[in-house]
């Protein structure tokens, strides 16, 4: 069942059009990355399914419930971080999540405050006026607020800003944890490190434009390039490009272009049977590759 | 209901954020200057020779009133058509009403040497009324919404499954009623200090209600004349006045705050729209200062803050025209709701983009 549905939104801002005809699909267990370059329109399109801005046409669904039509009944399925989890700093974080639970119409809020705080590791400080909490702490009790109302869908703006590494690697076993109980993630990111160990399923989107959808399984083994060291290698490059290949080569080092699992292997036997000696054979890329390889090489810059 | 865990949320945050604290120390200010200023006043009354309170007041009342219904019986025919005769036709009518007033309630007047605090403090709180309580309105709620835009709370306060009309509904209602609050228990406050400086004399002392004022044009005269007239008007104890009054001026503030409310939905940034919301106060009064006797300075909001002089008589001789107190409290209404109409319509549709 697919917990969230976008169909052919697009949102213009003036002249602009921040999003182009977005069409994506996340199902409940399956944790979704939304990854881009800062300024693809990520965060516009995270604020179109928390209901934070209309979409300029399309529609977006929670649960089957259009999010501008049915407000109410779609964000009752639902949890959120938007860019940073600005809390209130002068209430407490019970305080906090006793609002958010209020808003929320839900009952037997004090358990549920318990039960989250302790699912984030928060209980020993939940009673101090979040004022005092450190950037790592703020970040669970958004993650807290986000949970407080048993949503099937979680929705999170690039949820690792600001937070250490340790940080980050509690949160993404955090993510996994939720999505194996059975809800659904959406996760924008511009740093495919996190994406690749996090997610999924990924859609690259750049100025707006999903251009690719892909299982991050699909995409590790898609489109990556293998470097050859072999003997005789300018007849190599010859045969290799007789055959179709995208060969660089001037010198001894090959690197071949635009390989994925299958014709690595295919690759590999016929130069073998062709009676060249492979002396060396090394993929690189992978994911890294197919998103530079998408977004185009400038853009993508800010990959560690 | 929703509207009513809105409603609890928005008191909780507001009772517990910076701004209570602020404006309940201008208010204490306010009320210690208020006292300060009343217990000199009682010393300069205290060296007023004390008089033997007079047991025959009612024999001398007695005898004003014969005359005065006498004079007034010889006037009443014709209603005054220059300042001078509306002015001593008022005057006997007040004497007339005021010592039927003490007849009936057996009200002598009080020693000349004794402040009224009742008196005092309706005199203050109508000042008051047009300057401190509105500002300390603005600062409480100037930044009801403007606050979490800046703060960006606002975003994981509209994902949750409750309609923003609804939000916004509750975030209005805690803004009134606070800002009601606040002004009723200030002027209580006031009250407080003015009779426990003062004495607690003149509960029962008359006080004039639903004064009308005309205006005469006189002659080589560059502004009209205004006389309070007292055909209808109506004789109240103090007590019972000041209840009104400050009722009043918790309807008056009531509707600042809407409008401080109306322009933090404007408005994305707490300062600009608490700005804006004293600026707009602060802008009314200006120019109703400088257009004063202008028909159209009674369609202002500031001009009717002080609703009991509306009905006391008050803001007449100030706008410079005739007002009456369902004129103001029709104004008041009439802004409220368009600009509240203003500020569902524009949270309602809103893209939040920035918070």
């Amino acid at each position: 069942m697919n917990v969230l549905q976008l169909f052919d939104v697009t949102k213009r801002i003036g002249p602009r059009e921040i999003v182009r005809q977005l069409n994506m699909s996340v199902r409940a267990g399956e944790v979704y990355g939304f990854l881009g370059p800062n300024g693809a329109g990520k965060t516009t399109t995270i604020r179109m399914i928390v209901g934070l801005i209309r979409p300029t046409r399309g529609a977006i669904q929670v649960c089957g419930h259009d999010v501008e039509r049915d407000p109410v009944s779609a964000k009752r399925h639902l949890g959120a971080i938007v860019e940073n989890p600005e809390m209130y700093g002068y209430l407490t974080g019970r305080q906090n999540l006793l609002h958010y639970a209020r808003l929320a119409g839900l009952d037997r809020i004090e358990e549920r405050i318990e039960r989250v705080a302790k699912r984030v590791g928060l209980q020993d400080r939940i009673d101090d006026k979040v004022k005092r909490y450190s950037l790592g702490m703020r970040q669970r009790l958004g993650v807290a607020q986000a949970l407080i109302a048993d949503p099937k869908l979680l929705v999170l703006d690039e949820p690792t800003n600001g937070l250490d590494p340790a940080g980050i690697r509690e949160f993404r076993e955090l993510v996994r944890a939720l999505a194996s109980e059975g809800l659904a993630v959406f996760v924008s990111s511009h740093l495919l490190s996190e994406v690749e160990q996090m997610c999924d399923r990924v859609a690259v989107l750049q100025q707006g434009r999903v251009i690719a959808e892909a299982s991050v399984a699909e995409l590790r083994a898609g489109a990556g390039s293998l470097r050859l060291r072999v003997s005789r290698w300018d007849e190599a490059t010859a045969w290799l490009r007789a055959r179709g290949f995208e060969v660089d080569g001037s010198d001894a080092r090959l690197v071949v272009h635009h390989l994925d699992d299958a014709r690595v292997a295919k690759l590999l036997r016929d130069l073998v049977g062709a009676g060249f000696d492979v002396y060396e054979a090394a993929r690189t890329g992978g994911l890294e590759q197919s998103f530079l390889a998408l977004t185009g090489a400038e853009s993508g810059g800010d990959t560690p | 209901m929703t509207l009513w865990r809105v409603v609890q949320n928005e008191w909780m945050k507001l009772v517990r954020r910076r701004r209570l604290a602020v404006v309940v120390a201008l208010a204490l200010c306010l009320v210690g200057m208020f006292a300060l200023g009343e217990h000199h006043e009682k010393q300069i009354y205290s060296r007023v020779p004390t008089q033997a309170a007079s047991a025959d007041w009612k024999a001398n009342a007695k005898a004003d009133l014969a005359a005065a219904e006498a004079q007034l019986s010889l006037l009443e025919r014709r209603s005054p058509t220059s300042a001078g005769a509306a002015q001593a036709l008022a005057a006997l009518q007040q004497r007339v009403q005021e010592d039927r007033y003490r007849l009936a309630h057996d009200v002598g007047p009080i020693s000349p040497n004794l402040l009224n605090g009742w008196a005092e403090t309706s005199q203050f709180v109508g000042a008051a009324t047009k300057t401190f309580i509105p500002l300390l309105v603005v600062i409480l709620v100037g930044d009801m919404v403007a606050g979490e835009m800046t703060q960006g709370t606002i975003k994981l306060l509209v994902v949750r499954p409750v309609r923003r009309r609804t939000l916004l509904l509750g975030k209005w209602l805690v803004s009134v009623a606070s800002s009601a609050a606040l002004s009723f228990l200030l002027c209580f406050a006031f009250l407080g200090v003015a009779l426990a400086i003062d004495g607690p004399q003149g509960a029962m002392q008359p006080e004039w209600l639903n004064v009308h004022v005309r205006f005469f044009t006189q002659p080589g005269a560059l502004q009209p004349t205004p006389v309070a007239m007292y055909d209808h008007a109506a004789v109240w104890p103090m007590w019972h006045a000041f209840l009104l009054q400050s009722a009043l001026v918790a309807g008056a503030m009531m509707a600042v705050a809407s409008i401080a409310f109306t322009c933090s939905v404007l408005f994305p940034s707490a300062m600009v729209s608490t700005s804006a919301a004293m600026g707009s106060i602060i802008i009314g009064f200006v120019v109703a200062a400088m257009a004063r006797g202008q028909s159209w300075v009674r369609m202002l909001f500031t001009t009717h803050l002080s609703l009991y002089g509306d009905l006391a008589g008050g803001t007449a001789f100030t706008v410079g025209s005739p007002v009456s107190l369902a004129q103001g409290v029709a104004v008041l209404l009439v802004w409220t709701v368009v600009l509240l109409a203003a500020a569902f319509l524009r949270f309602g549709r809103q893209d939040i983009l920035n918070a």
